[in-house]
């Protein structure tokens, strides 16, 4: 395995470097450290590159990702290092996420991306179609992963955690009397004032069944009570000022005060709570939270098999998964990771044990095979 | 290289007469075929498959299901109120940009044009910080005492028909100002010379011989708006749910491609009936050239 090392070398200790020289520090001082440190290796990369790969040819390298501050820190974290590593390989990416047409490729066998990230939900629905391809594992090093990276679903490489999270406005309850709970989410009397939720049934159910007084680690809260869901979701339905759909539209809603309570993505919240000094605040009780299944894989059918491996041996390391929770406070699966980062950091991850201890976790077996039918029920419950 | 003198030889004559629409033409119509026509066909026939059988069972769907007969209501209602709202204060517009005064209609052709580069989503988005609770004009009206509590502007039938309104201007503008431009103005001036005041040359000349452009901005200006998605998923309610929403949910959420491709089928069906209609009733192709207006 020692003659892969060399290929990430130098990706490494660029990461290394600027993780340490800006640990407590904010995005920002990470964003310019690892700019200059990227500058400092120019040279050395060129030449590192040539001696790996004197007189090989630019080789592409396609992946897809939700695009906006999402490619920013994939780039930062995981691809620009990993290019200056790899000068032959030029990666290049499609936005935005879009797993309907990657399907749609793979029944005409004619898939363009190589490797990529999926969302939880859609790394079973892949799997289920035959679309990931395995993986060798003699070109990627296990002992670099925790071991939860790769037992969670085979030939992934689990990469990253997302939390659904409750935020609320801090001018508006100041004290430590703020809403605290999903069912404090449905009380208007005791906490008034405009909310919002996502337009996805995955979230707006687990969380109407959680306000309606269910243990968020009951082992029967799947399959989803729909029925006592909606009956749940009548009440709140004339508070809710917005369902939204795009991540934008989160953090314009807090950045302009549009409402008090709503659901969140937890990087959005962090992104405008930290970078945009917004007044409002992460409740992590009855989070709703991914897991650890959404990760990398390479897809049946990739053109550049070789390289995506090469990329995977990289993306899963400490390194990278600590540089990408710096960038868009998504939370590492390397647990290795947490070594990298400040504490008082870590705690705003979803994988902080802390954070997972209180959150409820979606049961994405279940959804992968339900979620079209919610979605029919609830849109129609929506609409209505 | 030698100037060629005209040659009359009837058969080149001939050759360059198939040969330069084909050439000019060409490249279009390949493309239009192909990456239109072609998959518009396979979207049609992919509408009436289930399970390698011919079925018109997603159709079925379409209708027994109310979310998409609502959505498709929705949208119709929406868009007609769009199109007139647009009609209505895009008419005197296009009327001061023919008669008005020369600099200021400079001016005022600048600012119709300006907003129609900007992004439908940029256009869309500026709305949400005009009209939110802390937005401009609600903390104007505040200011001002004319109201205590921020009023809910956002996210209802009213904020989607002005974010509309306000992205098909421009358009509704420009299709009446060029129509207005072809009018012959000597005619309104013989009736004011024969005693007509300019309110009844206006009314008696001027507006029945714009008729014609306004046929023909009101169709292609309802036309776009029945496409509309970011502007109702960002300004509007679960309420306004238009139909190019619900074919997106049904394709990237769903996955259920057949009825993604009946909805935006039974769209276009729709849409070519109300244009035929809409012909038979205005005859708008005299607007294009065909028989004089």
């Amino acid at each position: 395995m020692r003659h892969h090392e060399k290929d990430k070398e130098l990706a490494l200790s660029l990461l290394r470097e600027a993780l340490d020289e800006t640990r407590g520090l904010d995005r920002r001082a990470f964003v310019k450290k690892l700019g200059q440190v990227a500058a400092g290796s120019a040279i050395l990369g060129s030449f590192m590159g040539m001696a790996g790969s004197a007189g090989a040819q630019t080789r592409t390298l396609t992946t897809m990702n939700w695009g906006g501050s999402f490619q920013e820190a994939m780039v930062g974290a995981f691809i620009s290092p990993f290019e200056k590593n790899n000068p032959a390989i030029k990666v290049q990416y499609l936005t935005p996420y879009n797993f309907a047409k990657l399907v749609a490729a793979h029944q005409a066998k004619a898939q363009e991306v190589d490797t990529l990230t999926l969302a939880s939900v859609d790394m079973l629905r892949a799997q289920e179609a035959g679309m990931f391809q395995p993986l060798d594992w003699s070109k990627i090093d296990k002992t670099k992963l925790s071991e939860q990276q790769y037992t969670t679903l085979p030939n992934t490489i689990s990469s990253l955690t997302l939390s659904d999270v409750m935020v609320f406005n801090k001018k508006k309850w100041p004290s430590g009397n703020h809403p605290k709970s999903w069912a404090d989410f449905w009380d208007v009397k005791k906490f008034p004032g405009p909310r919002a939720l996502e337009r996805q049934a995955n979230k707006a159910i687990p969380i109407a069944l959680m306000a309606d007084g269910m243990d968020p680690k009951d082992p029967k809260f799947y399959p989803l009570d729909v029925y006592r869901a909606f009956k749940k979701l009548n009440e709140i339905k004339p508070h809710i000022k917005k369902w939204f759909t795009q991540g934008g539209e989160q953090q314009q809603m807090i950045e302009n005060e549009e409402v008090d309570l709503l659901l969140m993505w937890n990087g959005r919240a962090a992104d405008s709570i930290l970078k945009n000094k917004v007044s409002y605040e992460i409740v992590w009780n009855q989070a709703l939270y991914t897991g650890i299944l959404q990760g990398w894989a390479i897809l049946t059918g990739a053109k550049n098999p070789d390289d995506a491996h090469k990329l995977l041996d990289f993306v899963g390391r400490a390194e990278p998964q600590a540089a990408f929770a710096r960038l868009i406070y998504y939370g590492p699966a390397n647990l290795k990771a947490y070594d990298l980062l400040e504490p008082a950091f870590g705690k705003l991850m979803p994988s902080h044990p802390d954070n997972v201890k209180v959150a409820h976790q979606y049961d994405y077996r279940w959804l992968s095979t339900n979620l079209t039918e919610i979605t029919r029920k609830f849109e129609a419950w929506l609409t209505a | 290289m030698t100037v060629p003198v005209a040659d009359p030889a009837p058969a080149r004559m001939s050759l360059n007469r198939a040969l330069v629409p084909a050439l000019l033409l060409g490249p279009t119509l390949l493309w239009i075929f192909f990456f239109f026509l072609w998959p518009l066909g396979l979207m049609v026939w992919q509408s009436f498959i289930v399970k390698d059988a011919f079925s018109l069972d997603h159709y079925a769907s379409l209708f027994t299901t109310p979310i998409y007969a609502r959505a498709l209501w929705t949208t119709f209602e929406i868009s007609i109120i769009c199109t007139v709202g647009s009609l209505i204060l895009g008419y005197p517009v296009a009327y001061y940009l023919v008669v008005g005064d020369a600099r200021i209609r400079a001016v005022v052709m600048i600012l119709v044009i300006i907003p129609y580069w900007l992004d439908y989503i940029v256009r869309s988005f500026s709305w949400l910080i005009l009209f939110g609770r802390r937005g401009l004009v609600n903390r104007f009206l505040i200011d001002i005492g004319l109201i205590t509590e921020p009023l809910q502007l956002l996210y209802n039938l009213g904020s989607v028909l002005v974010g509309m309104i306000q992205i098909m201007l421009p358009l509704m503008i420009l299709t009446l100002f060029g129509a207005m431009l072809r009018i012959n103005r000597q005619l309104v001036a013989a009736a004011e010379i024969h005693g007509a005041s300019p309110w009844r040359a206006f009314w008696s000349v001027f507006f029945p011989l714009s008729l014609p452009g306004v046929y023909a901005a009101f169709l292609l200006v309802f036309i776009i708006s029945l496409g509309f998605y970011i502007t109702p998923a960002l300004l509007g309610s679960p309420k306004e749910t238009m139909i190019s929403q619900i074919i997106m949910l049904v394709a990237t959420e769903l996955f259920d491609w057949p009825l993604a491709s009946a909805a935006g089928v039974l769209l276009l069906a729709v849409t070519i009936a109300v244009v035929i209609a809409y012909n038979r009733a205005f005859s708008i192709e005299r607007l294009w050239g065909g028989k004089e207006a």
